[in-house]
This record gives C-alpha cells, sequence and structure tokens, in this order.
C-alpha cells in the first residue's frame, strides 16, 4: 500500500502560505479558502500575538506546519531542543503531516538559516534517510521531505536528484511535498528535464505539491516566492497532478507579497486545473470546530 | 567560466565526504568577504562544487554567501530599525557584518539572532562610545522579548480585594512576563515611535528616563514611568516582597521622607499596574 493511502492522507484542496499582510483579512473576514499552511518557526514561540492569530487560524481553517529550520542533512545530532518544541506545535495543531525541506541549514551549532544543497551520494541517503526515520518514530506523525531550489551540484554526486530524493523517501519511509517551482528552478539551473524529474517521483508518496514564483538573475533562477507562478511551472504542476491524482497544493508568496485578491487568483488558477483534470472534488478541508486551543 | 570552473579528473575520482563538503561550504559563506577573494577558497570551490557553463564553482558558491548576509543583516535591521536611522543603511551594514562575526547566529529562528546586539554594541568600539546606541537596541530587544513573552491572565479585583490586610507586607507580586523596565539615557522611546512611523526625528538629547515595555491586549506598549515606580518594579519582579521592597526603594530618597513619599504614592501606581494588565498574581 503507498505510504499516502497507509496514513490516510487526505487531499485538503487548494491552500496559500499564512503570512502577516493577509492576517487581518483571513482573521476578521475568513475568506474561501481551503487550507493554509504555516511556517513553523514562526509559531514555536512561548506566547502572545504568534499562537492567538493561530488559535484563531485553526478555528476556521485547516493548518499545516511547515518547517524551515530542521536541517535534517546536517552534520550534528537532530536538535533535541528543536524537536520538542516542533513536536508541542505540530501536538496543538494536529495535522495530517508536516514536512520540511531535503537540504542543510548549519554546521558546528552554526544556523545558516537557508536551505542548502546536499551532494546527491550514497553516504547522503543513509544519513538523511536513518534522521527521517528518527523523526517520525520522535513525532509519530507522518513527515513529508521538500525538494529544495538549487544554484550549484557537487562534484561528489552520484545519481541525480530525483533519484536521491526517491530513495530517501523510500528508505526514510516518508511523504514527498513536490515543489514545481523549485523543479523548475534547479532544471534551468542544472539543465536537466523537469518532466522527466516528475515522472521519476513515486505519486504515492506526493501528499503536497508546492507552487510558487522566482526571479531570473541572468545567468541563474532564484527562488524567491515574489512573482507569480510562470507557464512552465503550470505545466510541471499539471502533469504532476495526472500521476499523483487529487493531492493538496498551496501557492507560497513570500516577498513582495500582493494583495489578497491576487493571491486568492492565483489559488483559483490551481483550483480550477484540478478541476479540469478531476471535475470538482470537495476536498476534505472543511473547518475544524473542535479543535482544541492553543496552550503556550 | 575561470579556469577553476573545471573539475579535474584527479579531483573527481576523489570524492569529499558529506561532513567535509557541509564545513568548507559554511565556512565560505559566513565571511564578508567574496568567495572569490577568500584565501585558497576558490581552489577548494573547484574541489567540491561543480560548476557549470554559465557559473564557475566560485561564482556558484557565491550566491550562497551573499543571501548568508542579505537575510541576516535584513533581519537586523527589521529589529533595530532606529539604529538603522541613527547610523544610516552603509554604517549599519557595517556593524551587522562586525556583530554577525562576532555573534555568528546560532538559534534555529532569526527571532533571536540579535539577542547579543546590546551586549555588542555597549562594548564594541566606535559604538560604545555613543551610549544612545546601546539604549535603542535595549529599547529595540525588549520589543522583541514582549512580542511573544508567554501569556498570563491580569489579576482579578476578586483577587486583589481578597488579599487580607495584613498580608500585604509579606505579599509577593507576579507580573506579566512581557513586562520590562528600562532606564534609558536618552528618550530612545520616542525616538524609535518616530522612526517606526516614519517620521523625521531628531537624535534625541541626553536625558535620564525610565521607561516599562509590555504587551497589551492587541499591542505592543510602551510607557514612561516615574524613577522610584522603576526602582520598585525591578525588585518586585525579582521576587522581593513588597513591604521590604518599599522599604529598600524607600532608603534610596537622599533628601529624606522616602516613606512618606513612597506610602504617597504606591497606590495609584498598584492600580496603573493592576489597569494595566501588568500584575497577574499576589503571593501571600
Amino acid at each position: 500500500m503507498g505510504f499516502r493511502k497507509r496514513h490516510a492522507i487526505p487531499d485538503l484542496g487548494v491552500g496559500v502560505g499564512f503570512r502577516v499582510p493577509h492576517y487581518e483579512h483571513v482573521l476578521t473576514t475568513h475568506p474561501a479558502m481551503d487550507w493554509f499552511e504555516v511556517i513553523s518557526e514562526n509559531f514555536m514561540v512561548r506566547g502572545g500575538m504568534p499562537l492567538a492569530n493561530l488559535e484563531k487560524l485553526r478555528s476556521h481553517y485547516r493548518v499545516i506546519p511547515h518547517g524551515v529550520s530542521l536541517s535534517i542533512g546536517g552534520p550534528a545530532p537532530l536538535d533535541e531542543h528543536y524537536l520538542r518544541r516542533l513536536k508541542a506545535l505540530v501536538d496543538i495543531i494536529d495535522p495530517p503531516w508536516f514536512s520540511d525541506h531535503l537540504c542543510w541549514s548549519g554546521v558546528a551549532g552554526v544556523h545558516l538559516h537557508d536551505l542548502l544543497p546536499l551532494p546527491f551520494t550514497r553516504e547522503a541517503i543513509e544519513h538523511v534517510s536513518a534522521r527521517v526515520r528518527q523523526l517520525q518514530d520522535f513525532m509519530q506523525r507522518p513527515f513529508a521531505l521538500e525538494n529544495v531550489s538549487s544554484y550549484l551540484t557537487f562534484a561528489s554526486s552520484e545519481m541525480p536528484e530525483w533519484e536521491f530524493l526517491s530513495e530517501i523517501a523510500e528508505k526514510g519511509d516518508c511523504g514527498v511535498l513536490l515543489d514545481c517551482n523549485n523543479i523548475y528552478v534547479s532544471s534551468k539551473n542544472h539543465g536537466f528535464d523537469g518532466e522527466t524529474y516528475i515522472d521519476a517521483i513515486d505519486p504515492a508518496r506526493v501528499v503536497q505539491m508546492h507552487l510558487a514564483g522566482h526571479t531570473d538573475k541572468g545567468a541563474y533562477l532564484l527562488d524567491t516566492h515574489a512573482a507569480h507562478v510562470n507557464d512552465a511551472t503550470w505545466e510541471l504542476f499539471r502533469r504532476a497532478l495526472r500521476r499523483t491524482g487529487p493531492t493538496s497544493v498551496l501557492i507560497e508568496w513570500d516577498d513582495e507579497i500582493p494583495t489578497w485578491d491576487v493571491l486568492a487568483a492565483e489559488a483559483a488558477m490551481a483550483r480550477s486545473m484540478r478541476e479540469e483534470l478531476f471535475g470538482a472534488v470537495r476536498p476534505a478541508s472543511a473547518r475544524v470546530p473542535d479543535a482544541p486551543a492553543v496552550t503556550p | 567560466m575561470s579556469a577553476e570552473g573545471s573539475t579535474s579528473a584527479a579531483t573527481k575520482t576523489e570524492k569529499a565526504a558529506l561532513g567535509e563538503t557541509q564545513t568548507f561550504f559554511a565556512q565560505a559563506i559566513q565571511q564578508p568577504t567574496p568567495v572569490s577573494a577568500q584565501p585558497d577558497a576558490p581552489r577548494m570551490a573547484s574541489r567540491f562544487i561543480a560548476g557549470n557553463d554559465r557559473l564557475s564553482p566560485t561564482a556558484q558558491l557565491e550566491i550562497y554567501r551573499e543571501q548568508f548576509w542579505l537575510r541576516h543583516v535584513d533581519a537586523l535591521e527589521e529589529d533595530f530599525a532606529t539604529i538603522v536611522r541613527l547610523l544610516g543603511h552603509d554604517a549599519f551594514h557595517a556593524l551587522a557584518e562586525s556583530y554577525l562575526e562576532a555573534y555568528p547566529p546560532t538559534a534555529f529562528s532569526l527571532r533571536d539572532l540579535g539577542a547579543d546586539f546590546v551586549t555588542f554594541v555597549s562594548e564594541r568600539a566606535p559604538y560604545r562610545d555613543d551610549p544612545l546606541l546601546a539604549d535603542c537596541a535595549r529599547l529595540e530587544w525588549a520589543f522583541v522579548d514582549a512580542f511573544d513573552a508567554r501569556d498570563a491572565a491580569p489579576i482579578t479585583a476578586e483577587a486583589i480585594a481578597a488579599v487580607e490586610e495584613d498580608a500585604w507586607t509579606t505579599a509577593t507580586l507576579h507580573f506579566h512576563p512581557s513586562l520590562q523596565t528600562l532606564t534609558l539615557s536618552h528618550a530612545a522611546h520616542d525616538y524609535r515611535t518616530a522612526v517606526r512611523r516614519g517620521d523625521d526625528a531628531a537624535r534625541p538629547a541626553a536625558t535620564r528616563v525610565h521607561v516599562a515595555i509590555y504587551r497589551g491586549p492587541e499591542t505592543l506598549q510602551y510607557v514612561e514611568i516615574e524613577p522610584l515606580a522603576c526602582a520598585l518594579l525591578e525588585r518586585l519582579q525579582r521576587g522581593e516582597p513588597l513591604g521590604s521592597a518599599c522599604e529598600s526603594v524607600a532608603a534610596t530618597v537622599t533628601d529624606g521622607g522616602g516613606a512618606e513619599l513612597l506610602e504617597s504614592k504606591v497606590a495609584g501606581w498598584f492600580q496603573f499596574w493592576a489597569a494595566s494588565g501588568w500584575l497577574t498574581a499576589i503571593g501571600v
């Protein structure tokens, strides 16, 4: 049985990232949106407005926590302090899965706050997949790894990225958060075929997809989440959807954040693409009326 | 593409270990100088990084180095906007670089990036020569801490009324975790307000002020407080019983009459603290 079915991962429909410029609009008018993703670290705090806002959000929408600081590929042991705080947050939100990136973020006690690429080696596969198992054992909840955009490849790499990601997901027995923009950005930066990447990923492991825009820096593309999803990325998304069937998808827009209407229109594009392929699928994203209160 | 862009046959056969790769990568991107100007870095980059027909290994690594500095300096600019205004963007950038070299980021969240900023500007030349910088840093960091301090419900009128008359002397007062008192050498609080609003603001004059920063129901707030109230709050927040804290503060009034002065003020202060949500419990 595939990962998604085994863990009863629901299709939440189309969501967007919960970002500060939209807090007031979302929390007071409750616009139509299937679900929201929150950056885990922004809510791993002691109290105050972040947790109050999260509680308000959860009272109307399904919420999925998405981390940026796990450093699953880092050389140091997984940070127990970080894991305890992440588990406290995730247990409050009680999502069907949580996610972070296939990357590393620091070394020797320094946190670089970036999603740094790994060499695609057997050594890295063993290292990361063991840590994925350790993470899921601790969290007692399905975990999804997201492919990152990258601006370099390592001389030591032994395989293409899609084989690297697939093998880690298989050996670590985790889900995949397939970021179509990251595939597009890396395909242009490194000269591979994005469709080959999409076709190589086991659709039964894809629990969620990301869509976003990027910035053309001339000699390379930079993953800025500061623009509309481009046509080529929409096509990669369509191709991935055909393989996965109805799957939760999220629009990320983190810089030069547009008005809510612009963001909602981007989400509507993703929804119409889903409906074009599958008809009007009713996502499992109805509000959760009996969600427990947030306590720090 | 430069000469160091092509990976030699010798290095291709010699696989770099994961930890070795990450150590080199992390060290190179934490340097304020470009990778191309770092001793031996271009040669090492060619060993670890493949490069392509548009970008050399050094140029590819440089993308990450630039992002490291952009991200961290931006985060400090956001947290210490008053210091950016005081110094100007370029000088603040130099300060931020020096700070990050002295205190590399170690916390998983950028929220904690400025945790040592007060210490840095207070101790490091030339910044220590301008005490307004330390005032602004302390004030800005107090707001960061107040933003996500633990929650606590304000004390109720019933709980205050329930304290027996003779229990007040030994009572300990518990305050909202966001409440912080600062003694500043400039009116940095008014300056901060103007800067955060985007208003023109002259450099504040040197004057001793006492400020309380706290989180209200909806927003972060500050209020200027009397020197004796500040001294009393500091003692009470350390857990000193009310009676002994009042005596200690009264004894600091040099021209006598401290006890009477405190007695005339404390009830009013107490009412303000309770009404502002600062008081959360009374231990008897």
